[in-house]
Protein backbone atom coordinates (compact mmCIF):
# COMPACT_ATOMS: atom_id res chain seq x y z
CA UNK A 1 0.00 0.00 0.00
CA UNK A 2 3.04 2.36 0.69
CA UNK A 3 4.28 1.63 -2.70
CA UNK A 4 0.85 2.51 -4.21
CA UNK A 5 0.76 5.51 -2.44
CA UNK A 6 3.87 6.56 -3.21
CA UNK A 7 3.96 6.11 -6.66
CA UNK A 8 0.83 7.98 -7.15
CA UNK A 9 1.60 10.75 -5.50
CA UNK A 10 4.84 11.24 -7.16
CA UNK A 11 3.05 10.87 -10.66
CA UNK A 12 0.05 13.54 -8.95
CA UNK A 13 3.43 16.07 -8.88
CA UNK A 14 5.38 15.78 -11.41
CA UNK A 15 2.21 16.48 -14.07
CA UNK A 16 3.83 17.48 -17.24
CA UNK A 17 2.89 21.86 -17.31
CA UNK A 18 4.17 21.68 -13.68
CA UNK A 19 7.26 20.19 -14.72
CA UNK A 20 8.17 22.09 -17.62
CA UNK A 21 7.16 25.47 -15.49
CA UNK A 22 9.12 24.95 -12.56
CA UNK A 23 11.51 23.53 -15.22
CA UNK A 24 11.96 27.37 -17.16
CA UNK A 25 11.99 29.83 -13.55
CA UNK A 26 14.48 27.54 -11.86
CA UNK A 27 16.54 27.92 -15.59
CA UNK A 28 16.76 31.92 -14.74
CA UNK A 29 19.31 31.44 -11.76
CA UNK A 30 21.19 29.31 -14.40
CA UNK A 31 21.35 31.90 -16.97
CA UNK A 32 22.36 34.85 -15.11
CA UNK A 33 24.83 32.64 -13.73
CA UNK A 34 26.02 31.99 -17.48
CA UNK A 35 25.75 35.97 -18.35
CA UNK A 36 27.68 36.83 -15.69
CA UNK A 37 30.22 34.29 -16.41
CA UNK A 38 30.96 35.84 -19.91
CA UNK A 39 30.18 39.44 -19.00
CA UNK A 40 32.85 41.50 -18.55
CA UNK A 41 32.06 42.09 -15.25
CA UNK A 42 32.94 38.84 -13.90
CA UNK A 43 35.90 38.79 -10.68
CA UNK A 44 37.79 36.49 -10.08
CA UNK A 45 38.85 34.07 -6.70
CA UNK A 46 36.40 35.68 -3.38
CA UNK A 47 34.59 38.22 -5.62
CA UNK A 48 32.93 35.10 -7.83
CA UNK A 49 32.45 33.32 -4.48
CA UNK A 50 30.78 36.37 -3.24
CA UNK A 51 28.22 36.96 -6.41
CA UNK A 52 27.36 33.27 -6.22
CA UNK A 53 26.06 33.53 -3.07
CA UNK A 54 24.00 36.74 -3.17
CA UNK A 55 22.49 35.13 -6.37
CA UNK A 56 21.72 32.06 -4.34
CA UNK A 57 20.59 33.68 -1.61
CA UNK A 58 18.10 35.75 -3.25
CA UNK A 59 16.81 34.11 -6.24
CA UNK A 60 17.11 30.43 -5.03
CA UNK A 61 16.43 30.54 -1.40
CA UNK A 62 14.24 33.61 -0.56
CA UNK A 63 12.08 32.99 -3.77
CA UNK A 64 12.69 29.96 -6.31
CA UNK A 65 12.91 27.85 -3.60
CA UNK A 66 10.24 28.34 -1.47
CA UNK A 67 8.06 28.80 -4.08
CA UNK A 68 8.93 25.34 -5.44
CA UNK A 69 8.32 23.75 -2.17
CA UNK A 70 5.15 24.99 -1.75
CA UNK A 71 3.76 24.14 -5.17
CA UNK A 72 5.02 20.62 -4.63
CA UNK A 73 3.75 20.78 -0.67
CA UNK A 74 0.15 22.00 -1.28
CA UNK A 75 -0.64 20.01 -4.56
CA UNK A 76 1.01 16.78 -2.49
CA UNK A 77 -1.65 17.08 -0.04
CA UNK A 78 -4.24 20.09 -1.19
CA UNK A 79 -4.80 19.30 -4.63
CA UNK A 80 -6.42 15.81 -3.39
CA UNK A 81 -8.71 17.48 -1.13
CA UNK A 82 -9.55 19.90 -3.24
CA UNK A 83 -10.73 17.44 -6.30
CA UNK A 84 -12.34 15.50 -3.71
CA UNK A 85 -9.81 12.10 -4.43
CA UNK A 86 -8.69 12.11 -0.52
CA UNK A 87 -12.19 10.46 0.31
CA UNK A 88 -10.91 7.70 -1.30
CA UNK A 89 -7.69 7.93 0.51
CA UNK A 90 -9.03 8.16 3.63
CA UNK A 91 -11.31 5.78 3.28
CA UNK A 92 -8.70 3.04 3.35
CA UNK A 93 -7.35 1.66 6.54
CA UNK A 94 -4.16 3.49 6.36
CA UNK A 95 -2.71 5.42 9.43
CA UNK A 96 -3.23 8.57 8.91
CA UNK A 97 0.45 9.97 10.37
CA UNK A 98 1.69 7.41 7.61
CA UNK A 99 -0.61 9.64 4.56
CA UNK A 100 1.13 12.95 6.38
CA UNK A 101 4.74 11.23 6.14
CA UNK A 102 4.54 9.68 2.76
CA UNK A 103 2.61 12.96 1.07
CA UNK A 104 5.69 15.03 2.89
CA UNK A 105 8.55 12.56 1.90
CA UNK A 106 7.81 12.63 -1.67
CA UNK A 107 7.10 16.30 -2.24
CA UNK A 108 10.51 16.73 -0.41
CA UNK A 109 11.53 14.38 -2.92
CA UNK A 110 10.26 16.29 -5.66
CA UNK A 111 10.98 19.75 -4.73
CA UNK A 112 14.82 18.58 -4.29
CA UNK A 113 15.25 16.82 -7.23
CA UNK A 114 14.57 20.49 -8.72
CA UNK A 115 16.44 22.92 -6.50
CA UNK A 116 19.32 20.75 -5.08
CA UNK A 117 20.95 20.19 -8.73
CA UNK A 118 19.64 24.04 -9.47
CA UNK A 119 21.43 25.25 -6.04
CA UNK A 120 24.94 23.62 -6.89
CA UNK A 121 24.66 24.24 -10.76
CA UNK A 122 24.55 28.21 -10.05
CA UNK A 123 26.84 28.34 -8.21
CA UNK A 124 29.52 25.77 -10.03
CA UNK A 125 29.06 28.34 -13.30
CA UNK A 126 30.03 31.34 -11.30
CA UNK A 127 32.46 30.57 -8.55
CA UNK A 128 35.94 30.11 -9.89
CA UNK A 129 36.58 27.35 -7.15
CA UNK A 130 33.64 26.27 -6.01
CA UNK A 131 34.82 23.04 -3.74
CA UNK A 132 37.71 24.49 -2.49
CA UNK A 133 35.70 26.83 0.52
CA UNK A 134 32.73 24.27 0.51
CA UNK A 135 30.85 27.04 -1.24
CA UNK A 136 28.44 23.94 -3.78
CA UNK A 137 28.49 21.85 -1.24
CA UNK A 138 26.85 24.30 2.01
CA UNK A 139 24.58 25.96 -0.59
CA UNK A 140 23.17 22.24 -1.76
CA UNK A 141 23.27 21.01 2.12
CA UNK A 142 21.08 24.42 3.09
CA UNK A 143 18.62 23.73 -0.12
CA UNK A 144 17.74 20.33 0.53
CA UNK A 145 16.75 20.85 4.79
CA UNK A 146 15.10 23.98 3.02
CA UNK A 147 13.14 21.67 0.69
CA UNK A 148 12.56 19.04 3.38
CA UNK A 149 11.37 21.79 6.13
CA UNK A 150 9.29 23.83 3.50
CA UNK A 151 7.47 20.76 1.91
CA UNK A 152 6.83 19.40 5.59
CA UNK A 153 5.46 23.27 6.60
CA UNK A 154 2.87 23.09 3.70
CA UNK A 155 2.28 19.71 3.44
CA UNK A 156 0.94 19.78 6.91
CA UNK A 157 -0.78 23.50 6.21
CA UNK A 158 -2.95 22.21 3.38
CA UNK A 159 -4.33 19.63 5.75
CA UNK A 160 -5.48 22.20 7.82
CA UNK A 161 -7.21 25.33 5.30
CA UNK A 162 -8.25 24.79 2.16
CA UNK A 163 -6.17 28.19 1.43
CA UNK A 164 -2.67 27.05 2.05
CA UNK A 165 -1.10 28.32 -0.89
CA UNK A 166 -2.39 31.85 -0.39
CA UNK A 167 -1.29 31.49 3.57
CA UNK A 168 2.23 29.58 2.27
CA UNK A 169 3.34 32.62 0.15
CA UNK A 170 2.31 34.90 3.26
CA UNK A 171 4.37 33.09 5.62
CA UNK A 172 7.27 33.20 3.01
CA UNK A 173 7.33 36.61 1.49
CA UNK A 174 5.58 38.44 4.34
CA UNK A 175 6.95 36.71 7.91
CA UNK A 176 10.26 35.52 5.84
CA UNK A 177 11.31 38.44 3.63
CA UNK A 178 9.63 41.39 4.87
CA UNK A 179 8.98 41.23 8.49
CA UNK A 180 12.43 39.93 9.19
CA UNK A 181 13.85 42.90 7.59
CA UNK A 182 12.55 45.17 9.65
CA UNK A 183 12.88 43.01 13.01
CA UNK A 184 16.03 40.98 13.16
CA UNK A 185 14.91 39.02 16.25
CA UNK A 186 11.86 37.35 14.36
CA UNK A 187 14.69 35.34 12.29
CA UNK A 188 14.33 32.56 14.97
CA UNK A 189 11.36 31.58 13.58
CA UNK A 190 12.14 31.28 9.77
CA UNK A 191 12.56 27.98 7.73
CA UNK A 192 15.37 29.88 5.58
CA UNK A 193 17.33 30.58 8.44
CA UNK A 194 17.60 27.44 9.91
CA UNK A 195 18.85 26.41 5.90
CA UNK A 196 21.22 28.98 6.09
CA UNK A 197 22.50 27.69 9.64
CA UNK A 198 23.45 24.04 7.90
CA UNK A 199 24.77 25.58 4.84
CA UNK A 200 26.78 28.26 7.36
CA UNK A 201 28.45 25.25 8.98
CA UNK A 202 29.67 24.23 5.54
CA UNK A 203 31.01 27.45 4.16
CA UNK A 204 34.55 29.08 4.69
CA UNK A 205 34.53 31.76 2.81
CA UNK A 206 35.91 34.80 4.26
CA UNK A 207 33.82 38.00 1.88
CA UNK A 208 30.16 36.83 2.49
CA UNK A 209 28.92 40.00 0.55
CA UNK A 210 25.43 41.78 1.84
CA UNK A 211 22.70 39.52 1.10
CA UNK A 212 24.23 36.15 2.95
CA UNK A 213 23.92 37.02 6.28
CA UNK A 214 22.86 33.63 8.74
CA UNK A 215 21.90 34.73 11.63
CA UNK A 216 21.52 31.25 13.84
CA UNK A 217 24.26 28.72 14.66
CA UNK A 218 24.37 25.50 13.38
CA UNK A 219 23.40 24.12 16.91
CA UNK A 220 19.89 26.68 16.89
CA UNK A 221 19.53 25.57 13.18
CA UNK A 222 19.29 21.85 14.11
CA UNK A 223 17.21 22.15 17.50
CA UNK A 224 14.86 24.44 15.00
CA UNK A 225 14.81 21.57 12.32
CA UNK A 226 13.52 19.33 14.48
CA UNK A 227 10.96 21.20 15.70
CA UNK A 228 9.98 21.94 12.36
CA UNK A 229 9.57 18.30 11.39
CA UNK A 230 8.17 17.48 14.25
CA UNK A 231 5.20 20.06 14.68
CA UNK A 232 4.25 19.51 10.78
CA UNK A 233 4.09 16.06 11.49
CA UNK A 234 1.99 16.39 14.58
CA UNK A 235 0.15 19.36 13.29
CA UNK A 236 -0.50 17.54 9.63
CA UNK A 237 -1.52 13.85 11.20
CA UNK A 238 -3.90 15.99 14.18
CA UNK A 239 -5.67 17.89 11.14
CA UNK A 240 -6.13 14.93 9.06
CA UNK A 241 -7.12 12.83 11.77
CA UNK A 242 -9.89 15.12 12.27
CA UNK A 243 -10.80 15.58 8.40
CA UNK A 244 -14.66 15.47 8.02
CA UNK A 245 -16.05 13.76 4.53
CA UNK A 246 -18.83 15.85 3.73
CA UNK A 247 -21.00 16.64 0.90
CA UNK B 1 -41.67 40.03 -28.96
CA UNK B 2 -44.37 42.41 -28.02
CA UNK B 3 -47.34 39.74 -28.19
CA UNK B 4 -46.05 37.78 -26.11
CA UNK B 5 -47.39 39.95 -23.16
CA UNK B 6 -50.42 39.36 -23.79
CA UNK B 7 -50.14 35.93 -24.61
CA UNK B 8 -51.36 34.46 -21.57
CA UNK B 9 -54.80 36.44 -21.66
CA UNK B 10 -55.22 36.91 -25.39
CA UNK B 11 -55.13 32.59 -26.14
CA UNK B 12 -56.79 29.77 -24.72
CA UNK B 13 -54.86 28.34 -21.75
CA UNK B 14 -54.61 24.76 -20.83
CA UNK B 15 -52.98 25.30 -17.57
CA UNK B 16 -52.58 28.92 -15.80
CA UNK B 17 -48.93 28.94 -14.66
CA UNK B 18 -49.55 32.52 -12.90
CA UNK B 19 -46.50 33.74 -15.24
CA UNK B 20 -46.15 37.33 -14.69
CA UNK B 21 -44.11 39.43 -16.70
CA UNK B 22 -41.74 42.06 -15.67
CA UNK B 23 -43.36 45.56 -15.76
CA UNK B 24 -40.74 47.69 -13.62
CA UNK B 25 -38.16 49.73 -14.27
CA UNK B 26 -35.34 48.11 -16.42
CA UNK B 27 -31.87 49.61 -15.20
CA UNK B 28 -29.53 49.20 -18.36
CA UNK B 29 -26.36 48.52 -18.87
CA UNK B 30 -24.83 51.33 -16.57
CA UNK B 31 -26.59 50.05 -13.73
CA UNK B 32 -25.24 46.31 -14.01
CA UNK B 33 -21.92 47.57 -14.63
CA UNK B 34 -22.09 49.55 -11.36
CA UNK B 35 -23.86 46.52 -9.84
CA UNK B 36 -20.82 44.08 -10.73
CA UNK B 37 -18.22 46.73 -10.15
CA UNK B 38 -19.51 47.14 -5.96
CA UNK B 39 -20.07 43.30 -5.90
CA UNK B 40 -16.51 42.62 -7.15
CA UNK B 41 -15.02 45.35 -4.91
CA UNK B 42 -17.24 43.74 -2.01
CA UNK B 43 -15.70 40.25 -2.84
CA UNK B 44 -11.98 41.65 -2.92
CA UNK B 45 -12.63 42.50 0.73
CA UNK B 46 -14.49 39.45 1.61
CA UNK B 47 -17.63 41.15 2.34
CA UNK B 48 -20.73 38.78 1.95
CA UNK B 49 -18.03 36.17 2.14
CA UNK B 50 -16.46 33.64 4.75
CA UNK B 51 -14.41 34.69 7.27
CA UNK B 52 -11.09 33.80 5.83
CA UNK B 53 -11.05 35.92 2.83
CA UNK B 54 -11.69 38.74 5.30
CA UNK B 55 -8.87 38.20 7.11
CA UNK B 56 -6.72 37.82 3.86
CA UNK B 57 -7.88 40.95 2.52
CA UNK B 58 -7.60 43.05 5.65
CA UNK B 59 -4.73 41.58 7.02
CA UNK B 60 -3.08 42.26 3.81
CA UNK B 61 -3.98 45.92 3.76
CA UNK B 62 -3.06 46.07 7.71
CA UNK B 63 0.63 45.21 6.65
CA UNK B 64 0.68 47.46 3.74
CA UNK B 65 -0.47 50.18 6.22
CA UNK B 66 2.06 49.43 9.25
CA UNK B 67 5.23 51.56 8.17
CA UNK B 68 2.82 54.57 7.86
CA UNK B 69 1.18 53.77 11.25
CA UNK B 70 5.23 53.55 12.34
CA UNK B 71 5.61 56.95 10.94
CA UNK B 72 3.12 59.00 12.42
CA UNK B 73 3.16 57.23 15.40
CA UNK B 74 7.20 57.53 15.98
CA UNK B 75 6.61 61.00 14.29
CA UNK B 76 4.13 62.15 17.28
CA UNK B 77 6.58 61.36 19.64
CA UNK B 78 9.94 62.74 17.81
CA UNK B 79 8.70 65.15 16.29
CA UNK B 80 9.96 66.87 12.72
CA UNK B 81 12.47 65.49 11.21
CA UNK B 82 11.61 61.67 11.71
CA UNK B 83 11.36 60.03 8.92
CA UNK B 84 10.79 55.98 8.45
CA UNK B 85 9.88 55.74 5.22
CA UNK B 86 9.27 58.12 2.94
CA UNK B 87 6.84 58.96 -0.14
CA UNK B 88 8.85 57.82 -3.09
CA UNK B 89 10.15 54.80 -1.06
CA UNK B 90 6.79 53.47 -0.12
CA UNK B 91 5.33 51.34 -3.14
CA UNK B 92 8.79 49.77 -2.97
CA UNK B 93 9.35 48.88 0.75
CA UNK B 94 5.75 46.89 0.66
CA UNK B 95 5.67 45.85 -2.74
CA UNK B 96 5.84 41.82 -1.72
CA UNK B 97 2.49 42.57 0.27
CA UNK B 98 0.63 44.92 -2.77
CA UNK B 99 1.59 42.64 -5.23
CA UNK B 100 0.39 39.13 -3.15
CA UNK B 101 -2.81 41.28 -2.57
CA UNK B 102 -2.97 41.49 -6.56
CA UNK B 103 -2.08 37.75 -6.76
CA UNK B 104 -4.81 36.74 -3.99
CA UNK B 105 -7.39 38.94 -5.68
CA UNK B 106 -7.25 38.95 -9.22
CA UNK B 107 -7.40 35.00 -9.20
CA UNK B 108 -10.57 35.38 -7.26
CA UNK B 109 -12.50 37.89 -9.16
CA UNK B 110 -12.35 36.28 -11.89
CA UNK B 111 -11.34 32.43 -11.71
CA UNK B 112 -14.84 31.95 -9.34
CA UNK B 113 -16.90 33.19 -12.08
CA UNK B 114 -14.90 30.64 -14.53
CA UNK B 115 -14.79 28.04 -11.95
CA UNK B 116 -18.40 27.99 -10.98
CA UNK B 117 -19.69 28.71 -14.15
CA UNK B 118 -21.42 32.05 -13.64
CA UNK B 119 -20.29 33.73 -16.49
CA UNK B 120 -23.42 32.63 -18.84
CA UNK B 121 -25.55 34.75 -16.08
CA UNK B 122 -23.44 37.84 -16.28
CA UNK B 123 -23.81 37.51 -19.95
CA UNK B 124 -27.25 37.37 -19.79
CA UNK B 125 -27.81 40.72 -18.56
CA UNK B 126 -27.13 44.14 -20.74
CA UNK B 127 -23.26 44.13 -19.77
CA UNK B 128 -20.86 43.45 -23.05
CA UNK B 129 -17.75 41.59 -22.26
CA UNK B 130 -15.78 44.82 -22.17
CA UNK B 131 -18.08 45.66 -19.35
CA UNK B 132 -17.11 43.12 -17.13
CA UNK B 133 -14.02 43.49 -17.67
CA UNK B 134 -13.83 47.30 -16.98
CA UNK B 135 -16.43 46.45 -13.98
CA UNK B 136 -13.51 44.14 -12.27
CA UNK B 137 -10.45 46.30 -13.47
CA UNK B 138 -12.05 48.75 -11.67
CA UNK B 139 -13.40 47.20 -8.28
CA UNK B 140 -9.06 45.60 -8.29
CA UNK B 141 -7.96 49.39 -8.85
CA UNK B 142 -9.94 50.81 -6.06
CA UNK B 143 -9.03 48.01 -3.78
CA UNK B 144 -5.89 48.55 -4.54
CA UNK B 145 -6.29 52.14 -3.77
CA UNK B 146 -6.27 51.05 0.02
CA UNK B 147 -2.96 49.67 -0.49
CA UNK B 148 -1.43 52.48 -2.48
CA UNK B 149 -3.31 55.55 -1.22
CA UNK B 150 -4.08 54.95 1.88
CA UNK B 151 -0.90 54.62 3.50
CA UNK B 152 0.42 57.64 1.36
CA UNK B 153 -2.11 59.95 3.11
CA UNK B 154 -1.06 58.62 5.78
CA UNK B 155 2.40 59.12 6.38
CA UNK B 156 1.43 62.68 4.62
CA UNK B 157 -0.88 63.41 7.89
CA UNK B 158 1.28 62.33 10.13
CA UNK B 159 4.24 64.41 8.50
CA UNK B 160 1.46 67.26 9.20
CA UNK B 161 0.76 66.72 12.66
CA UNK B 162 4.44 66.38 13.21
CA UNK B 163 5.68 69.51 11.92
CA UNK B 164 6.00 72.64 14.70
CA UNK B 165 4.63 74.65 12.11
CA UNK B 166 1.61 72.72 10.48
CA UNK B 167 0.58 76.16 8.15
CA UNK B 168 4.09 76.59 7.02
CA UNK B 169 4.59 72.72 6.64
CA UNK B 170 1.67 72.53 4.60
CA UNK B 171 2.39 75.45 2.66
CA UNK B 172 5.67 73.79 1.42
CA UNK B 173 4.33 70.69 0.73
CA UNK B 174 0.67 70.74 -0.43
CA UNK B 175 2.30 69.58 -4.06
CA UNK B 176 2.81 66.72 -2.30
CA UNK B 177 -0.83 65.54 -2.80
CA UNK B 178 -1.05 65.51 -6.26
CA UNK B 179 2.03 63.27 -6.29
CA UNK B 180 0.47 60.80 -3.87
CA UNK B 181 -2.82 60.93 -5.87
CA UNK B 182 -0.94 60.72 -9.20
CA UNK B 183 1.25 57.91 -8.32
CA UNK B 184 -1.02 55.92 -6.28
CA UNK B 185 -3.96 56.02 -9.17
CA UNK B 186 -1.18 54.66 -11.60
CA UNK B 187 0.24 51.83 -9.53
CA UNK B 188 -3.29 50.75 -8.82
CA UNK B 189 -3.96 50.58 -12.43
CA UNK B 190 -0.83 48.75 -13.98
CA UNK B 191 -0.88 46.43 -11.30
CA UNK B 192 -4.72 45.64 -11.24
CA UNK B 193 -4.63 45.55 -15.08
CA UNK B 194 -1.89 42.84 -15.68
CA UNK B 195 -2.82 41.29 -12.68
CA UNK B 196 -6.52 40.51 -14.27
CA UNK B 197 -4.52 39.85 -17.55
CA UNK B 198 -2.36 36.83 -16.49
CA UNK B 199 -4.91 35.46 -14.16
CA UNK B 200 -7.84 35.20 -16.78
CA UNK B 201 -5.82 32.52 -18.48
CA UNK B 202 -5.86 29.52 -15.89
CA UNK B 203 -8.83 28.54 -14.08
CA UNK B 204 -7.15 27.13 -11.69
CA UNK B 205 -6.76 29.03 -8.88
CA UNK B 206 -3.22 28.05 -8.05
CA UNK B 207 -1.61 27.95 -11.34
CA UNK B 208 -3.26 32.08 -11.89
CA UNK B 209 -1.96 32.78 -8.20
CA UNK B 210 1.50 31.72 -9.24
CA UNK B 211 1.61 32.91 -12.83
CA UNK B 212 0.55 36.77 -11.09
CA UNK B 213 3.50 36.36 -8.79
CA UNK B 214 5.62 35.61 -11.03
CA UNK B 215 5.34 38.02 -13.55
CA UNK B 216 4.94 40.89 -10.80
CA UNK B 217 7.25 40.02 -8.34
CA UNK B 218 9.83 37.39 -9.46
CA UNK B 219 10.35 39.39 -12.77
CA UNK B 220 11.49 42.03 -10.27
CA UNK B 221 14.46 39.94 -8.49
CA UNK B 222 15.62 39.07 -11.81
CA UNK B 223 15.63 42.11 -13.63
CA UNK B 224 17.69 43.06 -9.95
CA UNK B 225 20.28 40.35 -11.18
CA UNK B 226 20.42 41.03 -14.89
CA UNK B 227 21.12 44.87 -14.19
CA UNK B 228 24.26 44.21 -12.78
CA UNK B 229 25.78 42.33 -15.30
CA UNK B 230 24.70 44.29 -18.28
CA UNK B 231 25.76 47.87 -19.85
CA UNK B 232 23.45 50.67 -19.55
CA UNK B 233 21.83 50.25 -22.86
CA UNK B 234 20.45 46.60 -21.90
CA UNK B 235 20.01 47.50 -18.79
CA UNK B 236 17.41 50.25 -19.49
CA UNK B 237 15.59 47.54 -21.75
CA UNK B 238 15.13 45.17 -18.93
CA UNK B 239 13.50 47.69 -16.48
CA UNK B 240 11.06 49.37 -18.62
CA UNK B 241 10.07 45.88 -19.66
CA UNK B 242 9.47 44.94 -15.91
CA UNK B 243 6.25 46.39 -14.43
CA UNK B 244 7.42 46.19 -11.22
CA UNK B 245 10.38 48.64 -11.89
CA UNK B 246 8.41 50.75 -14.19
CA UNK B 247 6.20 51.43 -11.49
CA UNK B 248 8.28 52.44 -8.83
CA UNK B 249 10.46 54.37 -10.88
CA UNK B 250 7.46 56.27 -12.23
CA UNK B 251 6.97 56.80 -8.95
CA UNK B 252 10.71 58.36 -8.51
CA UNK B 253 9.92 60.55 -11.22
CA UNK B 254 6.35 61.94 -9.81
CA UNK B 255 8.33 62.64 -6.74
CA UNK B 256 11.14 64.03 -8.31
CA UNK B 257 13.28 61.82 -6.27
CA UNK B 258 15.43 59.86 -8.63
CA UNK B 259 18.95 59.91 -7.53
CA UNK B 260 22.06 61.76 -8.80
CA UNK B 261 24.04 58.72 -7.75
CA UNK B 262 23.60 55.68 -10.60
CA UNK B 263 25.10 52.24 -9.67
CA UNK B 264 24.04 49.21 -10.82
CA UNK B 265 25.22 47.18 -7.86
CA UNK B 266 22.92 49.08 -5.66
CA UNK B 267 19.64 49.51 -4.65
CA UNK B 268 16.29 50.09 -6.94
CA UNK B 269 16.36 54.03 -7.21
CA UNK B 270 19.94 53.80 -7.70
CA UNK B 271 19.85 51.29 -10.68
CA UNK B 272 17.01 53.48 -12.13
CA UNK B 273 19.47 56.42 -12.50
CA UNK B 274 22.24 53.71 -13.76
CA UNK B 275 19.72 53.55 -17.02
CA UNK B 276 19.65 57.23 -17.35
CA UNK B 277 16.75 57.85 -19.28
CA UNK B 278 14.25 61.15 -19.34
CA UNK B 279 12.22 60.99 -16.75
CA UNK B 280 8.76 60.44 -18.85
CA UNK B 281 10.32 57.35 -20.52
CA UNK B 282 9.35 55.84 -17.40
CA UNK B 283 5.57 57.06 -16.82
CA UNK B 284 5.52 55.89 -20.81
CA UNK B 285 6.32 52.58 -19.71
CA UNK B 286 4.05 52.19 -17.13
CA UNK B 287 1.16 53.27 -19.45
CA UNK B 288 2.45 51.36 -22.10
CA UNK B 289 2.79 47.50 -19.99
CA UNK B 290 -0.89 48.77 -18.75
CA UNK B 291 -2.23 49.36 -22.04
CA UNK B 292 -0.97 46.17 -23.99
CA UNK B 293 -2.34 44.09 -21.08
CA UNK B 294 -5.74 46.00 -21.31
CA UNK B 295 -4.96 44.64 -25.53
CA UNK B 296 -4.52 40.78 -24.03
CA UNK B 297 -7.59 40.68 -21.57
CA UNK B 298 -9.97 42.60 -23.77
CA UNK B 299 -9.30 39.92 -26.56
CA UNK B 300 -9.28 37.25 -24.34
CA UNK B 301 -12.78 38.07 -23.04
CA UNK B 302 -13.95 38.72 -26.51
CA UNK B 303 -12.99 35.53 -27.36
CA UNK B 304 -14.16 33.28 -23.72
CA UNK B 305 -16.35 30.44 -24.27
CA UNK B 306 -19.40 30.36 -21.59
Amino acid sequence: MNNVLISLTARQLLGRRRTLVIGLLLALPILIAVIYRFSDEAGSGEATGEFALGLVSVMIFTLLLPLVALVFGTASLGAEIEDGTAVFLLTKPIERWRIIAIKIGVASVAAALFVVPTTMATTWIIHESPTADGLMLGLGLGALVASVLYCAAFVALSAVTSRALIFGLIYVFVWETFATRIFDSLRWVSIREYAHGWSDAVISINDKGVFYDPHLGVTTAIVGTMVVLATACAGGTRALTRFEIGE
Amino acid sequence: MANLDEAPQSRGVVYDLGYRNYDGPRLGRRYAIRSLYVLSLRNTFGLGRGTLPKVLAFGLALVALLPAIFTVAFGAVAGEGFEFVEHHDYFELIQIVIVLFVAAMASDLVGNDRKNNTLPLYFSRPIERDDYLLAKIAALATALMSLTLLPQLLVFVGNWLGATDGTEWLGDNISDVWRIGASSTLASLQLAVIGLAIAMFTTRRAFALTSVLAALWFSVVFTAFLVTVLGPGWAAVAMLATPGYAMNAATYVIFDAVPARADRMGEMADQVAYADLPGWTWIAALVAQTAVALFFAIRRYRKVTL
